[in-house]
């Protein structure tokens, strides 16, 4: 698996993100997923909700992760969350069903991307958020597959559906060019559609995927979505 | 395989209209998939119809044959959501035909299907500009009842949501609001255009006249509204598009064709002419779900059927029947003020262009707008 860190300012971006739409959506219990492409700070990206009080689970691949969690968790003044150590991503309920689960550029980890999402999105019972590198950052450290941000989107659909689509980590520069041309507040992330100066500098975007099925025939096409993914 | 510019297959229609040599396949085609519908609106009885539609393999055979010629193709029915197969249709329109624009115009009932398919229509449609266009003819129950459709007002907002969802993600989608202008609304269009645009917030905003169609089996139905009460609705329209012009060129190239399109569409209905000449027949068609070709919806006489010319849609186009419609349409025998033929016809007419030129550029003035504000 090629992992790669981030920054201090994208990871803090990301856990600002995760905080914000888990409050949107009420969720009283995380998953912070076993594929991390940025995998520095192993179940960092849950920091925050872990703040707020909320059950946070990370799930590893390998025992020894383990205590590479407890160690970030004890360090920024949590209380350990519960781990769950899968071998095999991809096995069916492997993962235990939360209200929201994060993933971190899983694409670029993993050749099978396409079903690992599908399975994450089985296991949220309200919200699955998807972080990947931005391929339209100038000198852009994202992935083959990253780079798709169609194929992205396509699987996305298909798994529940995409309530938003945000630029992460977004320089203060740029928000302190368009704050002297008179546009809106200073924020890291901005909304899709963004201008031309975001996509360009922004090194994350994110997407949103609401899985809560609206009626008993999503239900059922949520569940085969999840175990026939094409 | 290039295409040939656009300018250059206009000249190559006038050339074709004006000496019946030298035709060309359509630019704008029309779609309808099926003719089935679970609404049953006053303003059309096509539901009525029943016939063996098309299938996606005999789609496959027949849009190769229109060589990328089409730069607008409009997939209309009927209920195009009826159809499980409707995104394999838009797949084929894409990766077969290659147009610029793919507009789906969207009555919202079976929202099911819907939120099934518009995902995958959204991803097929990649290449081409995506135009969806709610059906709205009323506000709230009143529309429910102009439709014959129950709770259809509400399942609209709920499509609604679910085009700007897929806006943030697709970014070739527009979301258009379209109303047809019948007796039974052509007071309220004022209302109906304002409040549309506050509920579902949609990019453009356009309406049409309801007419008497042979395709929508209206030709016995009095909807038509009268030519002075349209004139007026149009009028309200006009000034909303003025009074917030776009700073965007292709929004306001778009305003400015709509500003002609209105003024055109109310002289044909209050003189019962061709004010510009139709070039319906020659630069736009439409399939019919059972593979007919027609040069028109309006008059929808066919000129043959794919079906019996090995799918070959230019063998129909370019066969000797097509030449009497064609001929008939030249000889001024019929006039409408049908939307998507009479944009072609706009583009055709140097005269038109010419004002939507000047309007575009905001000297209207110089050339003289044929459109005084009535309001």
């Amino acid at each position: 698996m090629a992992h790669s860190g981030l920054g201090t300012a994208q990871r803090t971006s990301i856990r600002r993100y995760v905080d914000r739409v888990g409050a949107q959506y009420g969720a009283q219990s995380v998953l912070d997923g076993p594929v991390d492409g940025a995998s520095d700070e192993r179940g960092g990206h849950s920091w925050a909700l872990a703040a707020r009080g909320i059950p946070v689970t990370v799930a590893v691949m390998r025992a020894d992760d383990e205590a590479m969690v407890r160690k970030g968790y004890v360090a920024a003044g949590l209380k350990p969350p519960e781990l769950c150590c899968v071998a095999d991503p991809l096995a069916p309920r492997a993962l235990p069903e939360v209200d929201l689960v994060i993933s971190v550029d899983a694409p670029r980890c993993l050749s099978e991307w396409r079903q690992y999402l599908a399975v994450l999105a089985r296991a949220a019972r309200k919200v699955l958020v998807v972080i990947v590198r931005n391929p339209e950052q100038i000198l852009s450290r994202a992935g083959p597959p990253s780079r798709d941000t169609r194929e992205l989107t396509r699987v996305l659909w298909g798994v529940g559906r995409v309530r938003e689509h945000a630029y992460l980590g977004v320089p203060s520069w740029v928000f302190a060019l368009q704050h002297f041309r008179g546009a809106g507040a200073m924020q890291d992330v901005v909304q899709s559609p963004a201008g031309m100066a975001v996509r360009l500098v922004a090194p994350l975007h994110a997407f949103v995927v609401d899985t809560s099925p609206r009626t008993p025939q999503a239900r059922r096409r949520l569940g085969l979505a999840a175990t026939i993914p094409s | 395989m290039t295409k040939l510019p656009l300018v250059a297959r206009l000249a190559g229609y006038r050339a074709a209209h004006a000496t019946g040599r030298f035709k060309q396949l359509p630019v704008n085609l029309t779609v309808s998939v099926t003719y089935s519908c679970p609404s049953r609106c006053a303003t059309c009885d096509i539901w009525q119809k029943k016939v063996d539609d098309l299938s996606v393999d005999e789609y496959a055979r027949i849009f190769p044959t229109l060589k990328k010629v089409p730069v607008w193709v409009t997939l209309s029915g009927g209920d195009q959501f009826v159809r499980s197969d409707f995104d394999e249709v838009v797949r084929l329109v894409r990766a077969q035909i290659e147009p610029s624009i793919i507009n789906i115009p969207m009555n919202g009932v079976i929202t099911e299907r819907i939120f099934t398919l518009l995902p995958k229509i959204a991803h097929n449609a990649l290449g081409s500009q995506l135009v969806l266009n709610l059906s709205v003819d009323e506000i709230g129950m009143a529309h429910d009842r102009i439709r014959g459709a129950d709770r259809n007002f509400e399942k609209l907002k709920l499509v609604a949501d679910l085009i700007h969802d897929l806006k943030k993600t697709y970014s070739h989608i527009v979301l258009g609001v379209h109303t047809v202008i019948s007796k039974l609304n052509v007071d309220r269009i004022a209302d109906i255009e304002r409040e549309a645009r506050a509920i579902f917030r949609p990019d453009s905003y356009i309406a049409e006249v309801a007419e008497r169609r042979v395709e929508l089996k209206t030709t016995e139905k009095d909807i038509t509204p009268a030519a002075s009460d349209y004139r007026r609705a149009v009028a309200h329209l006009q000034n909303a598009i003025r009074s917030h012009r776009s700073s965007h060129p292709v929004a306001r190239l778009v305003e400015s064709l709509r500003l002609e399109y209105y003024e055109l569409s109310a002289r044909i209905l209050e003189e019962n002419r061709q004010v510009i000449d139709c070039y319906a027949g020659w630069a736009s068609a439409q399939l019919a779900p059972d593979g007919h070709v027609w040069g028109c919806c309006v008059r929808a006489e066919s000129i043959g059927n794919v079906r019996d010319h090995g799918y070959d849609f230019g063998a129909v186009w370019f066969g000797g029947v097509g030449d009497a419609f064609r001929a008939s349409v030249r000889a001024h025998e019929c006039a409408c003020p049908l939307a998507n033929a009479s944009y072609t016809n706009l583009l055709l007419d140097p005269q038109s262009l010419a004002r939507v030129a000047a309007n575009m550029s905001g000297v209207s003035g110089v050339l003289g707008s044929r459109s005084p504000e009535r309001e």
